[in-house]
């Protein structure tokens, strides 16, 4: 923005004196000049989204006769679609009466590279950064969220912290150690069970049990392989500026790695912990990562 | 002085609401995010400033306001004539009636000794105090239509010709309104000390009923 010139009249460039005024109001705090700040993206959006998930908004158009003559191809298409819809309440199994969810669950890759494809288990080491976020298809009424843990056809229930954002989506999020807590290395399944009224565990773990079982009595069961890794032998520590490392033979109690010379070993790096590591273990040293 | 031509209708602010009537979801997010909800955000803030307390409803009272406004697939936004006045002041009318009616079953507010920190002279630094009370003669000399302005032009950096066409109102109009805000921004900051006591002042009348909206001429800016 220009100061004001002769040749612009008043009201057509910033005033000098208010641009310094906004650019203090900016980066002042306390409750009275956030009031005179307008709401940001994130706000608005907030807002928008709540509205449209609480209320009917302007999704539908109100038919008129205009409508009807102009339209006429669709509305025809509409009423295929509705027949549609209603052929396949009628056809589909009474069982299915549950509601839907999208499942999308966030962990390491496999390889690390942004051009390769992620295909199969979800990789979870300790210090992976879990996102399990499950959205509804249609919003209906609030829901509630248990995990189990399924491995060796055995289930067990994790009790996890979950928030609901807008639109009723149930989110996940945390460090893998803090989530899951204590587990062993290995292949396991995650299964979410999400609905408005839960069954008890007991029945929780029978239901999760079936990898096939995708819902019953009200309730969504949703299933996330994932392949456990680092959890036992490694030497772990979630502190700054702690690293994993994976692949020793065995660990001493001192936290000493051991490992040959065929070793492969991997270290490993939480983002939040990414910063310069030098040190020695044996012949080895370790620079930076 | 030059004057930009007027946008067409289908660019402009009415041509928004008419897709946004006829469900284009698009337009109904662009008209949202440009004129309704710093509309409402305006109007409630200046509501929640008039009662000195409770600052921390505004985003509550926005969405209230706003789904208000879009239940019913935005019924009360179909009472809008254009032929009446801007939608701008519609919208302006419609946040200031609810929120008349809405204060009426607010309880009093509560003592918030954050919030206070623009009205006790030893709460805190000297620096911030003197601020405070800037912004407090600030938003005091402004009304709800001329903190959207202050937001827009000095905060968000929309450009004038970019205002015009959302408030619907011609660049000479827009001017005069501009210059006029201007003026009492620059009152406000000469003169912090007197815009906070008359603050202190009218902040019971506010609360008691909000000022309700005229609205002004989309050829001249001046207020109707």
């Amino acid at each position: 923005m220009t100061s004001p010139t002769e040749s612009e009249p008043p009201g057509q460039s910033n005033d000098p004196e208010i641009d310094a005024f906004a650019k203090q109001l900016q980066s002042g705090k306390g409750a009275l000049p956030t009031l005179l700040l307008p709401m940001d993206e994130a706000q608005k959006n907030r807002v928008i989204e709540r509205a449209r998930s609480r209320t009917s908004g302007a999704a539908v158009v109100r038919p008129n006769v205009a409508f009807w003559r102009r339209k006429w191809p669709v509305a025809a298409s509409t009423f295929a679609l509705a027949a549609g819809i209603l052929l396949y309440i009628a056809v589909r199994n009474p069982s299915d009466s549950y509601p839907h969810y999208a499942l999308e669950v966030t962990g390491d890759v496999a390889v690390r590279s942004v051009n390769t494809p992620q295909n199969g288990p979800i990789h979870l080491r300790p210090s992976t950064r879990f996102v399990a976020r499950l959205k509804p298809e249609m919003v209906g009424q609030p829901a509630a969220l248990r995990m189990l843990l399924v491995r060796d056809g055995k289930a067990a229930v994790v009790p996890v912290a979950y928030r609901v954002e807008s639109g009723g989506v149930l989110i996940v999020d945390g460090l893998a150690k803090e989530v899951l807590g204590n587990q062993a290395n290995g292949p396991a399944r995650l299964v979410f069970v999400v609905g408005p009224t839960l069954p008890p565990d007991t029945d929780l773990t029978v239901l999760a049990t079936q990898p096939s079982n995708t819902g019953a009595a009200g309730v969504a069961i949703l299933h996330s392989e994932v392949v456990l890794e680092g959890w036992e032998t490694a030497s772990r520590s979630l502190d700054l500026p702690d690293i994993e490392l994976a692949g020793c033979i065995r660990i001493l109690t001192n936290g000493t790695c051991e490992i040959t010379p065929q070793t492969t070993l991997n270290l490993w790096v939480p983002f939040h912990n990414v910063q310069p590591v030098s040190g020695g273990m044996g012949s080895a040293i370790i620079k930076k990562i | 002085m030059t004057v930009a031509p007027r946008p067409t209708a289908d660019s402009t602010v009415l041509g928004l609401l008419e897709r946004t009537l006829a469900g284009d979801v698009a337009a109904e997010r662009s008209l949202s995010e440009s004129l309704l909800l710093p509309t409402i955000d305006a109007a409630v803030s200046k509501y929640l400033f008039g009662r000195a307390k409770r600052f921390f409803e505004r985003e509550d009272l926005v969405q209230e306001v706003f789904e208000y406004l879009y239940r019913d697939h935005w019924h009360k936004l179909r009472l809008f004539d254009p032929n009446r006045g801007t939608l701008e002041a519609f919208v302006f009318e419609v946040a200031r009636s609810w929120i008349r009616d809405h204060s009426r079953k607010t309880p009093p507010p509560t003592p918030d000794s954050e919030l206070d920190e623009h009205a006790v002279p030893d709460s805190g630094p000297e620096a911030a105090l003197g601020f405070s009370r800037t912004v407090a003669a600030v938003l005091n000399s402004l009304d709800a239509e001329e903190v959207m302005l202050f937001r827009w032009l000095y905060l968000e950096r929309v450009e004038r010709a970019e205002i015009a066409a959302r408030t619907h109102l011609s660049m000479d109009a827009t001017y005069k309104r501009i210059q006029r805000m201007e003026a009492k921004v620059k009152r406000a900051l000469s003169a912090p000390e007197a815009g906070v006591d008359s603050a202190a002042a009218g902040a019971d009348r506010r609360t008691a009923a909000p000022r309700p909206s005229r609205g002004v001429s989309p050829t001249t800016g001046e207020p109707l």
